[in-house]
């Protein structure tokens, strides 16, 4: 008897977004003829998206923006493909200048992608450039989630958490990388959470900026910094938590008209940028349209709204109280963050805490909202990682 | 025969821009989970599609629409569309059906020929009914009212349909799904004119003692949120953000279909099997008149209402109340459950059926709702 044969390639195949002219038409049809429902009977988002915030954007999808400059945009970032435990995983892969560079993969959420970080990559892998310092580079692999983006949608179930972690780990050895770092919010949290569970070989450290640092058991005793964390994470099991039920119970049904309807999949993460970036209403005040159209249409031209979904059901026995973490983490708490944490239960989760910080402002597309602070918060964060990057190096 | 308009009239262009539409559906990857378990099954929700676009005939199941004995009132500014079937004899007790989401009067069209035309199918003719099938507001040709509560409430709307505009002052009322609350709210607030009600599922007690749940109280409890972790979902997001969802069910027939034909198979009792209680012509023509009405964002005004605590919450029910238990129906609410909060003087539990009674079994419900009332004429 022989073992079947797996495809084991390695191989690192370079990678070049082109979407064809029939699918930019493709697009723009089906936002002329949207059809919309009735307007709302109050004068907020609690019903949801507006009709007329939604007709706005969906307008300026169709007539002022320009996807071909998001993908140069795109294509000007070194991409690749690789197969990982048999699915191809898309990646960004920049190498710093800086021969001392510390190897960083960043990784996105939901409704996220690699979108949230093209603002980072230069300041990151090139600090002297944009006004920092040599020592503070990184070399930065930002790969795309399984079923997200452009890394293949899984063909089978059982793409967890732990599966994407490892398959980050392989994609960091593939690279030639021995010691590195990671960082992430949202999902990307959690898969970055569950490589500092792993305490792999060659991890450093980790920076958060979720941080799922909840205790197993909530006390009845809370402090008003816990209780504001419990009331926000509360909002997952009511007011903010509609699709996170929908998607880790019935992927597939919301997922065909999310699929169908690209007014449909806009209003789906459009909802997403009001309710949890910190704008003063508006999810404008918070995200230029361009970005949030970046995002969007990323998810449309690469059919993974159903495919995307599908990471609630595979984890959804998962849960927010984190796994106690003993390697070096870094956090930073942003203030309109949802869950936002206290930095007690954040030091009870954390026992090798090596930064906390607190940003002035942002929410939780962090990476997106505020790319300064995320940025500097990184550099400082895993700065002290350094010395012991270089020695094992050396 | 018809002197007036008919009540729906889809142009050659709507109905071709729905063709259209199904034949441009941009479906999501396939996934490997069995049919089902994840959501609505890709197979299932392509096969019905693709007979929507091409071998379903619309225009006949408008022409028999049409030919359904519509009404329109207005109340209280409000226009509601009802159907009227007339008891076949002098004197028959009036009765209300109130259908719930994701249906519309037709689930309740058989259910309301029995009733009223008992001696045609095997009954007596002193059962028989005078049947008013309203359309939820917001449902098909009922439009939703343009402000939220304080405006009429449902219950509010059907008793002056029923005793002002139709002259009844004494009747009785059924309904499931959304409709049994509609009608409980109906019984509680005009006992003076409920003969009764007859319900599918009941209203939970304002507050209970926890120490005084039976074992079987217990057990519903925990199918309730078992039911509601699992499959309440499209409930959580129709609660609290309808408006996002109802962007993409709006604009693609596709996603519309899926999301309320997994409904049907799975409150039906199909054992798995869509087909063994509905046709698919049934299925369509639903989901053709929430499409072509435009009315799944206002369909799901009561579950924003409710949620908001808007909707009048049920207290205690003292009209003769029965309860008919179907055994594939979301939950099964044990006798002693109800009797919290209504005067149960019938409970019933059904052979078989599920959700969607009236549609699946209407001899067994018409049955039960006839021997309630004998009693109450």
């Amino acid at each position: 008897m022989t073992a079947p044969m797996r495809s084991t390639s390695t191989l690192v195949r370079p990678f070049t977004v082109s979407i064809p002219d029939s699918e930019l038409a493709d697009l723009l049809q089906r936002l002329a003829r949207t059809r919309w429902p009735d307007p709302e009977t109050v004068g907020d988002w609690s019903q949801g998206v507006r009709v007329e915030n939604a007709k706005s954007l969906v307008d300026y999808w169709e007539r002022g923006y320009d996807w071909r400059r998001f993908e140069s945009e795109l294509n000007r970032f070194p991409q690749f493909l690789t197969e990982i435990d048999g699915l191809d995983i898309h990646f960004i892969h920049v190498r710093s200048k800086n021969p001392d560079a510390m190897p960083l993969i960043l990784t996105h959420g939901w409704p996220g992608s690699i979108v949230e970080f093209l603002k980072l990559i230069g300041p990151l892998t090139d600090p002297v450039s944009f006004g920092g310092d040599a020592a503070d580079s990184f070399d930065v692999v930002v790969p795309s989630l399984p079923g997200f983006g452009f890394s293949q949608k899984p063909t089978e179930t059982g793409w967890t958490v732990p599966r994407i972690a490892s398959a980050w780990l392989e994609l960091m050895k593939r690279l030639g990388y021995t010691r590195w770092v990671a960082q992430g919010g949202d999902w990307g949290a959690v898969v970055t959470t569950a490589l500092g569970a792993m305490q792999p070989e060659g991890l450093l450290g980790i920076h958060l900026n979720t941080q799922y640092a909840f205790p197993a058991q909530i006390p009845d005793a809370l402090s008003p910094e816990q209780r504001y964390a419990v009331e926000t994470l509360a909002l997952y099991t009511g007011e903010l938590g509609g699709s996170n039920h929908l998607q880790g119970t019935k992927p597939e049904t919301v997922g065909f008209a999310l699929a169908d309807s690209p007014a449909g999949q806009a209003a789906w993460i459009y909802e997403k940028f009001q309710s949890k970036t910190d704008n003063h209403g508006l999810p404008e005040d918070a995200l230029s349209m361009d970005d949030m159209l970046d995002a969007i249409s990323l998810y449309w031209f690469t059919n993974s709204a159903a495919s995307s979904g599908r990471i609630y059901w595979e984890n959804r026995s998962g849960t927010l109280a984190g796994p106690k973490l003993a390697l070096p983490v870094a956090v930073t708490v942003f203030p309109k963050d949802i869950p936002r944490l206290p930095r007690s239960w954040i030091e009870d989760t954390y026992s090798n805490l090596i930064h906390y910080g607190e940003a002035n402002k942002g929410g939780h597309f962090a990476a997106l909202e505020q790319p300064e602070i995320l940025i500097s918060e990184i550099r400082s964060g895993l700065r002290t990682l350094r010395a012991q990057a270089r020695e094992v190096e050396e | 025969m018809i002197d007036h308009p008919p009540l729906i009239a889809v142009t050659d262009a709507e109905l071709e821009d729905l063709r259209a539409r199904l034949r441009a559906t941009r479906w999501p990857t396939r996934w490997p989970v069995d049919g089902w378990e994840a959501g609505a099954d890709s197979t299932e929700v392509r096969r019905l599609a693709e007979y929507w676009a091409t071998g379903y005939d619309w225009r006949t199941h408008e022409a028999r629409i049409n030919a359904l004995p519509h009404h329109t009132a207005a109340i209280g500014g409000t226009p509601v569309h009802y159907l009227r079937f007339d008891g076949e004899r002098p004197g028959a007790l009036p009765i209300i059906l109130t259908h719930g989401w994701p249906s519309t009067f037709l689930e309740l069209t058989d259910l309301a020929r029995r009733l009223a035309e008992p001696s045609k199918h095997g009954g007596d003719s002193s059962d028989a009914f005078t049947v008013v099938v309203p359309s939820l507001p917001g449902y098909a040709f009922s439009p939703q009212r343009p402000a939220l509560p304080p405006t009429l409430q449902t219950h509010e709307i059907w008793h002056r349909l029923m005793r002002d505009e139709l002259g009844f002052d004494r009747y009785a009322a059924h309904g499931g799904d959304l409709g049994a609350g509609i009608t409980s709210r109906l019984g509680e607030a005009y006992p003076e004119s409920l003969a009764g009600i007859h319900l599918l599922a009941v209203a939970a007690p304002p507050q209970y003692d926890a120490a005084s749940l039976t074992l079987d109280e217990q057990a519903y409890l925990d199918q309730v949120a078992t039911w509601s972790a699992e499959e309440g979902g499209y409930q959580h997001q129709q609660n609290t953000r309808p408006l996002t969802l109802a962007h993409a069910l709006s604009d693609s027939p596709t996603g519309l279909l899926a999301w309320i034909v997994e409904k049907y198979r799975a409150w039906s009792d199909s054992g798995g099997d869509l087909s063994s209680r509905f046709t698919d012509d049934f299925v369509l023509t639903q989901a053709s008149l929430y499409w072509f009405t435009g009315t799944i964002s206002t369909s799901f005004r009561p579950y924003y209402e409710y949620a908001r605590g808007l909707t009048r919450r049920v207290e205690k029910v003292e009209v003769p109340t029965a309860l008919a238990v179907f055994p594939a129906d979301l939950t099964q609410p044990p006798r002693s459950w109800a009797e919290r909060t209504y005067n149960i003087t019938r409970y019933t539990s059904m052979a078989r059926g599920g959700h969607f009674a009236a549609h699946e079994e209407p001899e067994l419900l018409a049955d039960d709702i006839t021997e309630f009332f004998r009693q109450l004429r």
